[in-house]
């Protein structure tokens, strides 16, 4: 040991003996690992405090006691030092929660309390502290209180209710709120971690109540597979809340004693901190998952099992969890060798689609259809097609209807589309001329070609693409019309859609035709680039005869 | 045996091959611009190889600076519906040239439209590479394109017979042919020294796409919609930049990255570069939750028509991870970055004779473009060689979401006799964009 680090030491060894004088539990803790916590301690507030900042640190636990519990005094010591950013005072002491006191504070912590509980003038000074515009800090077992003040649970976001995830494992969190300024720490990133996870129950827990800022990562095997119930599926790890005029931070991180020197969540304790002190001010909405009223049952209440899985797809919004989506789709991959199974799957697909179900929902299932859907889903798909979002943040029912339309083969979609294409306009017009421009549907390149006049450029270009496509005497007719008339845009589509037509009729063994169409699409006023394919064309119909 | 070779091709050899090409022979005459013509040294600027950049990410962005460090391209355009990644390209550009003459575009089909730009370099991600290429052919421009091709085997074929009938130089980014031990490995294969091939392994990343995004407000300056185009309208969830990689709707994952590479190596090796299997079987792992659902772990089988079997997995499911290995009767070579090994030292030291195989050779994949811009001859990677490549990948991918055998005819290029695994050779595009 050199002089210096004897030095460095002696003074830890006062300072471990001073907090030792005031604060019992501060014993466990080494001098290694406070000189841990110093290190991966940030070095400054991430918001200058507005004030002097006092921070009622409490410990008690009627309950189960963590052996955290010194490590988490500590740490917040030296980050009320380090920082800047508040000053703590640490207490076990009931009696602290009187109006006289706490008014000295700006925050009270829960450290890792267990079972607390609190007369009514103690109630009344707590609840009055933070609705009046102060601050609660929850750690770990700080929700493993109140359980017979509701009204404290509430404030909380949530009550215990189990750890299926030990502190021997490690498990994948998810941000759910990557831009938010409280995740920051994590850079938008999940993350995993060796600590217990604290779950907590509805009604207290609830997303619709607080802003959730992270959460377990359930797509993460290790930790989907501790699950023991359904809610699980949606755990908070952590959230911030209004009270009144008071905010509230809890992240259930900091069970093993090694997360107070983790950079990482200390910096999120740190942020969260300060904006329970109300130096940090942020976006504090709460986003809970789309609600939806719960429609009539799909599918005339067979009470299939397919139908049951998709009565769960039926609320199913974008960021929500996609097990039941999963669920589904590999009902139907399970199917796929029994034709009539995937009829009556297609059934109920269908059901969905006629029912209230959420935009995000159809969309699903036109992709499953799009894969097993046949004439039968013509119908409800065509009746999508006539149909407007409810917002323009939600993708267009046509475009859905679509997805699965293009690729079911049979007449019975062509006619749909066709029948489609005379009472639609604008981008859902243009999209059923591409659909059918795909099908190569020569039935419809009658009403296609008359499109190719179209004021709107958009229809007119999807037309001619869509005429190139099918090909024919009636495309080639008027391609060699909107030759001469084309301009802009428009011009380059209708010269490259003229160009298939030649080459469909070259293919055909027409090679005379074909060259006389290359021979136009050769003259000096045509671009490069097609009057290169012209010619290539040409040379290569050139010495043909006629079949 | 085809050997390609590389040489500039003055003006008159341009008509003499004119001449051929009328008379039926191989070989064509492609027009070229006289702004495209440079020589060695200082190169005019009338005589640069004008460029736009579509697509400046990280990929499109990198290689951005490699053609701002040829001194026979001039960048003149930066295209991305992002405003940051658009404007730091344009104070690459600029600071380049110490000039602000270069402009900025969101939507790339005003790139496309102008006259004065020869050829461009094209990074967007996978559900937007056909459109631009489609247009772009057609208006006569040359391009170097990023792997993968496509992000449907339909979408490769119309690509390549836009830019073949329009007699444009094409260029994919699957560098590492341009890499001295993949050419090296691929020669020594294509030339008997293993004697003949039966199984091939090309090993790949493995996925790690996990966790869930909620809803969020589109960052400023980014044109979301523009952004999803042709794929699906869903909300916007922070993905954006890097990991639309690990959602189907715009590539397939890890193996849809890297088929581009390794087994585009593979079938070089083989001299299969124009054909593909005629059996594909297999199992992927895929996310059930959280926003991202590609495959992470993979692994499929190919049988082509020789009877030889290419086994693609993720690394973690090929004895030797990474990289492509050949396997044949007398001996085995293996190729990846930085790696290069063989069943016997005596193998790695063989002479390849003048009277056998030489591979088309290149050691600068860019320079590589820049060259048959002026040439006008194929490239190291042309269109038809690069379709074939993804089309492995992306036959897998269609195997393993049916959970099936299919049957592949690679020269109609249709699945035989599978209804739903031909409907997935094509993907429906969201109005108003189509092919």
């Amino acid at each position: 040991m050199n002089k210096r680090s004897k030095a460095i030491g002696a003074a830890l060894f006062i300072v471990w003996c001073l907090s030792a004088a005031t604060n019992i539990s501060c014993a466990a803790v080494s001098a290694d690992e406070i000189q841990k916590m110093e290190q991966a301690m940030p070095a400054k507030p991430i918001s200058p405090p507005e004030k002097p900042r006092k921070i009622l640190v409490f410990n008690l636990c009627n309950g189960f006691k963590h052996s955290s519990i010194p490590y988490w005094d500590k740490a917040l010591e030296i980050m009320g030092k380090k920082t800047g950013a508040f000053q703590v005072e640490v207490s076990n002491d009931m009696s602290a929660f009187n109006a006289e006191n706490l008014a000295k504070f700006d925050a009270v912590c829960l450290n890792n309390t267990t079972g607390l509980k609190f007369s009514q003038p103690q109630r009344e000074a707590l609840m009055n502290f933070v609705k009046g515009g102060k601050g609660i800090i929850g750690i770990h077992a700080a929700t493993d209180n109140f359980y017979d003040w509701p009204d404290a649970a509430k404030m909380m976001g949530g009550q215990f209710s189990g750890h299926p995830w030990g502190g021997g494992g490690t498990w994948a969190i998810k941000i759910d709120e990557p831009n938010h300024p409280l995740t920051a720490a994590f850079k938008g990133k999940g993350f995993k971690i060796r600590d217990e996870i604290y779950r907590t129950a509805a009604p207290f827990y609830s997303r619709a109540e607080q802003l959730v800022l992270m959460s377990l990562d359930m797509s993460d095997e290790a930790t989907r597979k501790q699950a023991e119930k359904p809610s699980d599926m949606d755990t908070g790890i952590s959230w911030i809340k209004t009270c009144g005029k008071g905010r509230v931070f809890y992240s259930a991180l900091g069970h093993n004693n090694e997360i107070t020197w983790n950079p990482a969540i200390l910096q999120h304790y740190l942020d969260g901190i300060q904006f329970a002190l109300g130096d940090y001010k942020v976006d504090t909405k709460p986003r809970p998952p789309a609600a939806r009223e719960p429609g009539p049952t799909v599918s005339a209440g067979k009470g299939s099992e397919m139908d049951e899985l998709l009565a769960k797809v039926k609320t199913y919004d974008w960021g929500q969890s996609r097990l039941p989506l999963t669920e589904v789709s590999d009902k139907i991959r399970e199917a796929y060798g029994s034709p009539e199974k995937l009829k009556e799957i297609e059934k109920s697909l269908i059901g969905l689609l006629k029912s209230d179900a959420t935009p995000a929902a159809k969309q699903f299932v036109c992709r499953e259809l799009s894969i097993i859907g046949t004439e039968q889903s013509v119908p409800a798909l065509a009746e999508m097609l006539m149909q407007k979002p409810a917002s323009d943040q939600e993708p267009h029912p046509a475009d859905m209807a679509r997805y699965a339309l293009e690729r079911i083969p049979g007449a019975a979609v062509d006619a749909a589309l066709r029948e489609a294409l005379a009472k639609t306009i604008g981008t859902v017009k243009v999209g059923i001329i591409n659909s059918l421009g795909e099908r190569r549907d020569a039935k419809a390149a009658a009403a296609l070609s008359k499109l190719v006049g179209d004021s709107d450029e958009m229809i007119a270009s999807a037309a001619a693409a869509a005429l190139g496509k099918i090909g024919g005497p009636q495309a080639t007719e008027a391609m060699a019309k909107a030759k001469g008339t084309a301009t802009g845009r428009l011009k380059m589509v209708v010269l490259d859609a003229y160009l298939k037509c030649a080459d469909k009729l070259a293919a055909e063994g027409k090679k005379k035709e074909a060259n006389a169409i290359y021979k136009e699409l050769y003259e000096p006023d045509m671009p490069a680039a097609i009057r290169t394919a012209a010619l290539r064309g040409m040379v290569s119909t050139a010495s043909g005869k006629q079949k | 045996m085809t050997v390609f070779t590389k040489n500039n091709v003055g003006r008159r050899e341009f008509l003499k091959r004119a001449a051929a090409g009328a008379a039926g022979l191989a070989g064509f005459p492609y027009l070229v611009r006289s702004s495209a013509l440079g020589k060695e040294g200082n190169v005019a600027a009338s005589e640069r190889i004008v460029m736009g950049c579509i697509g400046v990410g990280s990929q499109g962005t990198g290689n951005m600076r490699g053609f701002l460090g040829k001194k026979e391209v001039q960048v003149v355009a930066v295209c991305d519906v992002d405003a940051k990644q658009r404007d730091q390209a344009k104070k690459i550009v600029d600071d380049r040239y110490k000039n602000s003459d270069c402009k900025t575009y969101v939507d790339f089909r005003e790139v496309i439209e102008r006259k004065d730009i020869d050829a461009l370099s094209l990074a967007t991600p996978d559900h937007w590479h056909s459109i631009p290429v489609i247009m772009a052919a057609r208006a006569g421009k040359d391009m170097y394109g990023e792997k993968p091709l496509a992000r449907t085997i339909y979408e490769g074929q119309v690509m390549r017979d836009a830019v073949n009938h329009y007699g444009r130089i094409w260029q994919t980014g699957s560098w590492q042919r341009s890499v001295h031990n993949f050419h090296r490995a691929c020669e020594l294969v294509r030339n008997g020294r293993i004697g003949k091939v039966h199984t091939v392994e090309v090993g790949l990343p493995t996925g790690s796409g996990t966790g869930n995004r909620p809803v969020q407000p589109v960052p400023e300056g980014v044109d979301w919609d523009f952004w999803l185009g042709p794929a699906p309208g869903v909300p916007y969830r922070g993905v954006l930049h890097w990991d639309w990689r690990w959602i189907m709707d715009y590539s397939g994952g890890q193996l849809t990255d890297w088929a581009g590479h390794h087994i585009d190596i593979a079938h070089w090796g083989l001299g299969l570069d124009l054909t593909g299997p005629v059996e594909i079987e297999g199992v992927g792992v895929y996310p059930k939750d959280g926003i991202f659902d590609a495959p992470t772990e993979y692994k499929f089988t190919c049988k082509y028509a020789s009877g030889l079997t290419m086994i693609v997995a993720n690394d973690r499911q090929q004895p030797k991870g990474m990289g492509t290995v050949w396997y044949g009767e007398t001996g085995w070579i293996y190729v990846d970055r930085g790696r290069f090994q063989a069943s016997s030292e005596k193998i790695l030291q063989e002479v390849i004779g003048p009277n056998e195989i030489r591979l088309y050779q290149s050691n600068d994949h860019l320079q590589n473009f820049l060259d048959c811009v002026k040439s006008r001859e194929k490239t190291i990677t042309p269109i038809e060689v690069a379709h074939r490549s993804i089309s492995v990948g992306l036959l897998g991918e269609i195997a393993m979401l049916l959970g099936r055998k299919l049957r592949w005819d690679p020269d109609k290029e249709v699945f035989v006799n599978d209804d739903a695994a031909n409907r997935m050779l094509q993907r429906p595009m969201r109005s108003p964009w189509h092919l």
